[in-house]
């Protein structure tokens, strides 16, 4: 059976690497997916990725296990994203749109996504063209907004989860990510163009 | 879109995620139930979503992870430093840590030399030989000798005990084993 997280906290506390080298398998994909989505460059996101865990190991003592060990590990790779993209400064983009009010153009659309997207949007994604469309929508979003999608659509973080990771009551969470998805929606549906992107149609 | 609708928006998106509370549950699913753009808004949110979650897990499975726990191991197990990195560490540890003791031996040894080293310079000036007083005198206690000094030019001088006429023998030399008496005064 396999240990679950905060078993294998504590073991690597007491010194057990083999058990430290488990945390690091089962959430390297993770990680790196996360910072990923955040840096866009696949050799930073690898090195943050990697960076994460080492730090994960120095403040093991500092993880009191009253949030999942994943949360932990989310809030250090958002940080040394967040670092990282400070220092390059091509990365720094301004955040226009606060969370809260209703934009009036926002997911203006009603059922043209999924349409476009088919019966199988999972399926649909995994075909180049639209990988391409989804960076480049993802791209265009506002920091929070990029953040909170991918630890939610990525993660499957609950709102509970993200209010604490992210710091924010949970009403926030569901305004920001309300307005994550109107802008991606839109985005999306402008990218992908009044005709259904060619095979989309019926899975 | 009308006002219904537009009080649902943010409250479908929650519903998608299955974070509502039982009462919102029941009154989305009122509305969406007589609201056909409603149910068609509810789709874009699940494709949406699903799209979304694929996409970024897609990206993340392309990625190369065999050396990746190694390469985290071998950072959280450095090897021992070596010597000279040791070295700077415990100097930089000295001076963040110790810095007035550090300081004020500095200070004291830095004063310590100013007295000391005139002195002992003076010293050794006052006691160490000037060439012209590597030979003082010269006493012969063999009247049958009698001394000849040449200079040999290249500041040593070369002083002969020489046979006075009289006597029969050869000559002597004493060198003065290079010593440099600059003046060659006896």
């Amino acid at each position: 059976m396999e240990a679950d997280d905060l078993t294998l906290v504590k073991r690597s506390r007491q010194g057990d690497q083999e058990a430290f080298r488990q945390l690091v398998e089962r959430y390297q994909k993770k990680a790196f997916g996360q910072a990923l989505a955040m840096l866009k460059d696949r050799d930073e996101a690898m090195d943050v990725a990697q960076e994460a865990f080492v730090k994960v190991y120095k403040y093991l003592d500092q993880f009191k296990g009253d949030s999942s060990f994943y949360t932990w590990l989310y809030r250090i790779v958002a940080n040394l994203c967040v670092d990282k993209m400070r220092r390059s400064a091509s990365q720094v983009r301004e955040e226009v749109t606060p969370d809260e009010g209703m934009g009036q153009d926002e997911s203006a659309t009603s059922g043209i996504l999924s349409t476009k997207l088919g019966s199988n949007p999972q399926k649909a994604v995994l075909r180049q063209e639209l990988a391409k469309k989804m960076e480049e929508a993802l791209a265009q979003l506002p920091e929070k907004h990029q953040e909170i999608l991918v630890l939610r659509e990525l993660e499957g973080m609950s709102y509970e989860d993200l209010s604490r990771v992210l710091k924010i009551p949970k009403g926030t969470v569901m305004s920001r990510l309300f307005h994550a998805r109107a802008k991606m929606q839109k985005l999306l549906v402008e990218y992908l163009g009044e005709k259904q992107v060619e095979g989309l149609g019926e899975e | 879109m009308d006002k219904a609708c537009q009080s649902y928006r943010m409250l479908l998106s929650a519903y998608a995620d299955g974070e509502v509370s039982a009462k919102e549950r029941g009154q989305v699913e009122l509305h969406l139930s007589s609201c056909p753009d409603c149910r068609a808004r509810l789709a874009d949110l699940k494709a949406l979503s699903a799209s979304v979650g694929s996409h970024l897990r897609s990206q993340a499975e392309a990625a190369d992870f065999s050396g990746f726990a190694d390469a985290v191991m071998r950072k959280i197990t450095p090897e021992r430093p070596s010597l000279t990195e040791r070295l700077r560490i415990g100097w930089q540890e000295i001076l963040t840590y110790h810095r007035t003791a550090v300081v004020s031996s500095l200070v004291t040894a830095a004063v310590t030399l100013a007295i000391a080293v005139p002195l002992v310079y003076r010293l050794a000036e006052s006691s160490a030989p000037s060439p012209e007083m590597i030979v003082k005198s010269l006493r012969l206690e063999d009247p049958n000798v009698q001394p000849v000094v040449m200079n040999m030019g290249d500041g040593r001088t070369l002083i002969m005990l020489v046979n006075r006429p009289e006597s029969e023998g050869s000559s002597e030399p004493v060198d003065l084993g290079g010593k440099p008496p600059s003046g060659g005064e006896l």
